[in-house]
C-alpha cells in the first residue's frame, strides 16, 4: 500500500517536532525514517499510525485519505489496517505469547481452531514455535521482539510500522533480526516503514531512506545514493561508518584544493566556483601508504584504532586530524609517518554556511603543500565516478 | 477561519471530527471525574464558607439579634473571632490542639527514628518481631490507646472509676497524668510512630551508603557524617513524617474527646464537635475552616522546604549494602528492651482491653468478677443500665453491617477511581484539565477528617440545590468516604498507571481493540494488584474512622466505631472496650480474607517488563 504524506506538521507548543513534510512512500516499499532522537521520526512513524494527531496536513493510504486537517478526516489507528511494533515491544505481560498473538484476531472476529491455525502461523513466520503457553518475561530479548512482530503480522496488515525494533538487542542477536526482517518483507510483500537511527541497520535493510533532522526530511533517496551522495552535511555526517572527516578548504580557481596551514591538492572535473567550503571524505575513501608516493600528502599516526580485520588510523598533519580506513593491515607506530592520498570521486563539497551539497569533484594529483609529485600508479583503480 | 473551513467539509463528516474529539474516551472519562470531584471536593468546600456567612435554623433559639434564617451575616465569624467567647471558643483550643500536634510530632519522629535505625542500620536481635510489632499500633483504632490508658490509670482520685493501677496497687495518678495535654500526646504518638517508622526505614534502606562512606573517608567522624551527610538526606522523609504527624493530629476526635471532654480539655477538633451539637453550626464551620487553614500552611511550607531540596532525590538511587552497627554485648538486651516496649504500646493495651471487657462490675480486677456479660450476656439492671452484651444487640450487628460494607464499598469505589484519574494523569500529563483534576484530588488530604465531616454535613444536611438531603443516610457516609480517602487512592492509581507503559495501550488500539476492551483485558489486569492493595487500605482506615462520621451518624445509621464511642460516652465501659475488641477482629478477618481472596484468584501474572 502506498502511503503518501503532505505538508505534515506536528507542533507542540512552541517545539515543532515535524515540520511540512512531504514524502511518498511506494507500495511495498521498505522505507527508513533515519536520523538523530529528537528529529522527528517516530512522531511521523506515530502520525502514520494514528496514535498521535497531526497540527495540519494530510496523509493517503493509496487513494484513502487517513487524515487530513482541512477535510476533517482522521480515520482512528485501529481502522487503517496497520500494524506496528514498538521499540519496547510492548507486549502484555499478564498474558501468554498465544493471548498476545491472538487478542488482534479475535477482535478480528476470528474463533477457535481458525484462530488456533493463524496464531500458530503468524509464530511459526517468526520461527518462534512451541511457545505458545510461555509468558513474555520467560522470553529471551530477541524472542520478545518476534512475538511483538508475530502479534502485527498475524492481522495481516497492508502497513508494518517498526519504531526502532532492534536498538534493544545486542551486536549479534540484531544482526540476525536485520536478515528476518529483510526476508519477512521478501515473504509477506508488506509495505514496511521503519525508524531507526543506526544508519548500518537503514544501509542495510532499506528501499529508500529518508534522512531526517530538525522535524525535516534532508533526503529521500536510495541508500546508495545517499551513502555516495549525502545532500546536506548533516547526511553526510549521520551517514558516516564509523565517522565522516571534515575539513575546511579554500578552493582556488583552478581546481586546486588548499587546507590553509597544512597542505594542498588539485581536484580534476566538477570543482565548487573558488571560495571557502566544507570538505567531507570518508575513512575508506582516504588511501593509506607506508612511504611517500607521487600525490600523497605526509601525516602523523596519532593513534592506531585495530580491531579484527578493521583497521583505523587517526592522523594528523598542521592541526588537521583525520580517521582514515586501511586496506589490509599496516603494522604503524604512534608518531610514525604515513602518506595518504584522498581517492577520487568520493570528494563532498558542502556550503559552510548552509550546510548543502555545492557538487563533487575527482581528486586529482593531490600534491602535499611542500612537495609536488604524480599520483602513485593504479589509484584510481576500481573507483567510480559518481553520476 | 475554522468556521469557514467547517462550511466547506461536509455537515456529517465535521459532526464525525468533532464528535469524535469530544467522545474520545478520555475526553468523556475527563468529564466525568471532574463531575464527581466537583460533588465531593468542590460544592462541599463551596457549602462550609457559605453555611457559615448565613443565619441558620437553630440560631434562632439566639436572644438580642435579629435572626432571618437563610440570610447573610457576620454573626459567626464575629462570634468567633472578636468576642468575648473568642479565648475559650478558637484561642485555647487552637493552642491546646498546635501543642498537642508539636508533642505528637516529637514522639513520632524520635520513636520513630529510633526503630528504624536499630532495625535498619543494626543487628539488634529479634529483628523480624520488632519489624513486625513496630506497625500494630496503627493498625488498632486510634483510640483504642486512650481507652487502655483510661482503664490503666483513672481512679477514684479524679472522680472515675478504679483503674487497674489504682487497683492493683492502690496508687492514684494526678490529673494531669490521667486527662488532657500529656496523655493525649502520649496516645496519639503511640497511634502514629509507625509512620515514622515506615517512612525512616524506607528513606534508610534506600539510602546510598556511599555517600556516607566517602564522608568516612574523608575522616568524618560518625557523629559529624550523620549531621552533615545523612541528616540532611533524609530531610524529606523527615519532613513528611513531620507533616503527617501534624496534619493527622490536628484533625482527629477519638483521642481527644476520650481524654479530654471529661475534664473540659478542648482541643479544635473537640470544639466542633460540641458546638455542632449544642446547635451552634456557624461557629462549628468557622472552626473546621480554621483547622484547614492550619493545615494548609503546614503542607506549602513542607512544599517549599521540599521543592528548594529537590536535588536529595538520590536517596532512592540504588540501595548499597547498608552499614550495620555491631551492637556486640547491646544487641540482645536492645533487642528484648525494644520489644518489650513495643509489647507495652501495642499488645498490652489490647490485653487491657480484652481484660476490661471482660469484668462484670467496673474496677474490680479480680478473677471471680470475669465473665462473657458484656460480650453475650442479656441485660441484668444494676450492670450498665441493663445494657445487654455486644452480641447480643441487634443493633450493634447492624453496625458491624454497616461498617463492613461501607469499608469495601468505599474501597472499590476509591480504588476504581483512583485508577482512572491515574490513566488519565499517565495518559495525557500537561493537559490542564487533568492537572487541575489531580490537583483537586489532593485537595481532601489538607481537609481535617473532623472538619471534612463537618463540610459535609452543611452540604448534606438539609439538603439543597446542589444535593438532596442525605443527613442520616448510608449514602452520605459512603460519599463522605469516598472524598476522604481520595487522595490516597489517587495517589496509588497515579503510580500504578504510570509503571504501565502508554504503548501496551497502544499496541491494542492498532489491533482495533476498543477503549473498554483495551481496559478490561490489559489496563485493569495490570494494575489490579495496586488496586487491591488502595482498596483494603481504604477498607482498614474506614473500619477505624471516627472523627470523619462522628457528626454524620444518627441513631438510625451507626458503625462499629462510632458505636464504640457512643459506649465510652455514656460511660459502658467494659462494652466500649469488648466492641473495640470486635472492632479488631473484625478488620483482621476481613483483610485476611481479601488477601486469601486476592492469592486464590491471582494467575500466573507477571510483572511489567
Amino acid at each position: 500500500m502506498r502511503i503518501a504524506v503532505r505538508h505534515l506538521t506536528k507542533r507542540w507548543g512552541a517545539v515543532t517536532a515535524v515540520d511540512d513534510v512531504t514524502l511518498e512512500l511506494e507500495a511495498g516499499g521498505f522505507t527508513t525514517l533515519l536520523g538523530p532522537s529528537g528529529c522527528g521520526k517516530t512522531t511521523m512513524l506515530r502520525m502514520i499510525a494514528g496514535l498521535e494527531e497531526p497540527s495540519s496536513g494530510e496523509i493517503r493510504m493509496d487513494d484513502r485519505l487517513v487524515y487530513s486537517s482541512a477535510e476533517m478526516v482522521n480515520v482512528p489507528p485501529g481502522r487503517r489496517r496497520l500494524g506496528l511494533v514498538f521499540q519496547s515491544y510492548a507486549l502484555w505481560p499478564h498474558m501468554t505469547v498465544f493471548q498476545n498473538v491472538a487478542l488482534g484476531l479475535a477482535q478480528q472476529g476470528a474463533r477457535g481452531s481458525d484462530l488456533t491455525r493463524r496464531v500458530r502461523e503468524a509464530l511459526d513466520r517468526v520461527r518462534l514455535p512451541g511457545m505458545e503457553e510461555r509468558y513474555p518475561s520467560e522470553l529471551s530479548g530477541g524472542q520478545q521482539q518476534r512475538v511483538a512482530i508475530a502479534r502485527m503480522i498475524a492481522v495481516e496488515p497492508a502497513i508494518l510500522l517498526l519504531d526502532e525494533p532492534l536498538s534493544n538487542l545486542d551486536a549479534k542477536l540484531r544482526l540476525e533480526m536485520r536478515a528476518e526482517l529483510k526476508r519477512l518483507h521478501h515473504d509477506l510483500g508488506m509495505t514496511v516503514v521503519y525508524v531507526t537511527h543506526d544508519q548500518i541497520e537503514a544501509l542495510t535493510l532499506s528501499t529508500k531512506i529518508a534522512v531526517m533532522d530538525r522535524g525535516r526530511v534532508l533526503q529521500y533517496d536510495e541508500p546508495d545514493v545517499v551513502y555516495r551522495l549525502p545532500a546536506t552535511r548533516f547526511v553526510a555526517e549521520f551517514t558516516a561508518n564509523p565517522v565522516m572527516n571534515f575539513i575546511e578548504v579554500d578552493v582556488s580557481g583552478q581546481g586546486t584544493v588548499v587546507v590553509p596551514g597544512a597542505f594542498a591538492f588539485t581536484v580534476d572535473g566538477i570543482v565548487p566556483r573558488p571560495g571557502r567550503y566544507l570538505l567531507a571524505v570518508r575513512p575508506e575513501d582516504c588511501r593509506v601508504f607506508e612511504a611517500a608516493a607521487p600525490r600523497t600528502v605526509p601525516f602523523r599516526v596519532y593513534a592506531d584504532l585495530s580491531a579484527g580485520p578493521d583497521q583505523f588510523l587517526q592522523v594528523r598533519s598542521g592541526g588537521i586530524q583525520l580517521t582514515v580506513r586501511t586496506e589490509g593491515r599496516l603494522r604503524v607506530q604512534s608518531d610514525q609517518e604515513v602518506h595518504i592520498a584522498f581517492a577520487g570521486g568520493h570528494l563532498h563539497f558542502f556550503d559552510p554556511q548552509t550546510g548543502e551539497r555545492v557538487g563533487a569533484a575527482a581528486a586529482a594529483p593531490a600534491r602535499p603543500a611542500v612537495s609536488s609529485a604524480a599520483a602513485p600508479p593504479g589509484l584510481e583503480a576500481g573507483r567510480q565516478v559518481p553520476s | 477561519m475554522d468556521s469557514e473551513r467547517a462550511v466547506a467539509v461536509a455537515p456529517a463528516r465535521a459532526a464525525r471530527w468533532v464528535g469524535r474529539r469530544l467522545l474520545a474516551p478520555q475526553a468523556v472519562l475527563a468529564v466525568l471525574l471532574l463531575v464527581v470531584l466537583a460533588y465531593l471536593v468542590v460544592a462541599p468546600l463551596f457549602a462550609v464558607v457559605t453555611t457559615s456567612l448565613i443565619w441558620q435554623p437553630a440560631d434562632t433559639r439566639l436572644t438580642g439579634v435579629d435572626v432571618e434564617v437563610g440570610r447573610f451575616t457576620p454573626y459567626h465569624w464575629q462570634r468567633v473571632l472578636a468576642s468575648p467567647l473568642t479565648r475559650n471558643l478558637i484561642v485555647l483550643p487552637l493552642l491546646r490542639t498546635l501543642a498537642v500536634a508539636l508533642g505528637v510530632m516529637a514522639v513520632v519522629t524520635v520513636v520513630g527514628a529510633a526503630l528504624a535505625w536499630l532495625v535498619v542500620r543494626t543487628d539488634v536481635a529479634f529483628k523480624g518481631a520488632i519489624a513486625t510489632l513496630s506497625v500494630l499500633p496503627y493498625v488498632l483504632p486510634s483510640w483504642t490507646i486512650a481507652l487502655a490508658w483510661l482503664t490503666l490509670f483513672r481512679n477514684q482520685g479524679v472522680g472515675a472509676p478504679r483503674g487497674f493501677l489504682e487497683y492493683a496497687l492502690g496508687w492514684q495518678a494526678p490529673e494531669w497524668l490521667v486527662y488532657g495535654a500529656v496523655p493525649i500526646i502520649i496516645a496519639l504518638g503511640i497511634h502514629y510512630f509507625p509512620f515514622g517508622y515506615l517512612f525512616f526505614a524506607g528513606a534508610l534502606k534506600n539510602l546510598n551508603t556511599e555517600l556516607e562512606e566517602s564522608a568516612d573517608v574523608l575522616g568524618l567522624s560518625r557523629w559529624r557524617t550523620l549531621v552533615r551527610i545523612t541528616f540532611p538526606i533524609i530531610m524529606p522523609a523527615i519532613l513528611s513524617v513531620l507533616l503527617l504527624a501534624f496534619a493527622r493530629s490536628i484533625g482527629t476526635f477519638g483521642t481527644p474527646a476520650i481524654l479530654g471532654l471529661p475534664v473540659r480539655y478542648y482541643m479544635v477538633a473537640t470544639q466542633i464537635y460540641s458546638l455542632n451539637l449544642t446547635g451552634r453550626e456557624g461557629q462549628a464551620y468557622v472552626l473546621a475552616l480554621a483547622l484547614m487553614a492550619i493545615a494548609s500552611i503546614g503542607l506549602y511550607l513542607n512544599f517549599k522546604v521540599l521543592g528548594t531540596r529537590k536535588s536529595f532525590d538520590l536517596v532512592s538511587g540504588k540501595g548499597g549494602r547498608s552499614r550495620i552497627v555491631k551492637l556486640g554485648g547491646w544487641r540482645i538486651p536492645a533487642g528484648a528492651g525494644t520489644l518489650l516496649f513495643l509489647a507495652a504500646v501495642g499488645l498490652f493495651p489490647l490485653l487491657l482491653l480484652v481484660w476490661s471487657s471482660l469484668m462484670t462490675n467496673q474496677g474490680d480486677y479480680s478473677l471471680a468478677n470475669l465473665s462473657l456479660h458484656h460480650w453475650i450476656g442479656a441485660g441484668r439492671p444494676g450492670i450498665n443500665d441493663g445494657e445487654p452484651g455486644v452480641l447480643r444487640n441487634p443493633l450493634n450487628v447492624i453496625a458491624i453491617w454497616n461498617s463492613v460494607r461501607l469499608g469495601l464499598l468505599a474501597g472499590f469505589a476509591c480504588g476504581g477511581l483512583g485508577l482512572l484519574i491515574g490513566y488519565l494523569v499517565a495518559r495525557m500529563r500537561g493537559s490542564l484539565t487533568v492537572r487541575f483534576i489531580e490537583q483537586v484530588s489532593f485537595v481532601p488530604m489538607l481537609v481535617p477528617s473532623i472538619a471534612f465531616g463537618a463540610i459535609y454535613l452543611s452540604l448534606f444536611g438539609r439538603g439543597g440545590p446542589l444535593a438532596p438531603a442525605l443527613y442520616g443516610t448510608f449514602a452520605l457516609l459512603l460519599l463522605v468516604t469516598i472524598g476522604k480517602q481520595l487522595p490516597y487512592a489517587a495517589r496509588a492509581g497515579i503510580s500504578a498507571q504510570m509503571q504501565v507503559s502508554k504503548e501496551l495501550e497502544e499496541a491494542a488500539s492498532v489491533l482495533s481493540v476498543p477503549w473498554h476492551r483495551r481496559f478490561a483485558r490489559i489496563l485493569f489486569p495490570l494494575t489490579r494488584p495496586a488496586f487491591l492493595a488502595g482498596a483494603l487500605i481504604v477498607f482498614i482506615t474506614t473500619m477505624r474512622e471516627l472523627s470523619l462520621y462522628i457528626m454524620l451518624v444518627t441513631p438510625r445509621i451507626r458503625l462499629m466505631a462510632t458505636q464504640a464511642f457512643w459506649y465510652t460516652e455514656v460511660g459502658f465501659r467494659q462494652l466500649a472496650d469488648a466492641f473495640t475488641v470486635l472492632l479488631v477482629v473484625v478488620i483482621l478477618v476481613v483483610t485476611g480474607l481479601v488477601n486469601l481472596l486476592n492469592r486464590l484468584s491471582a494467575g500466573r501474572v507477571r510483572g511489567a517488563s
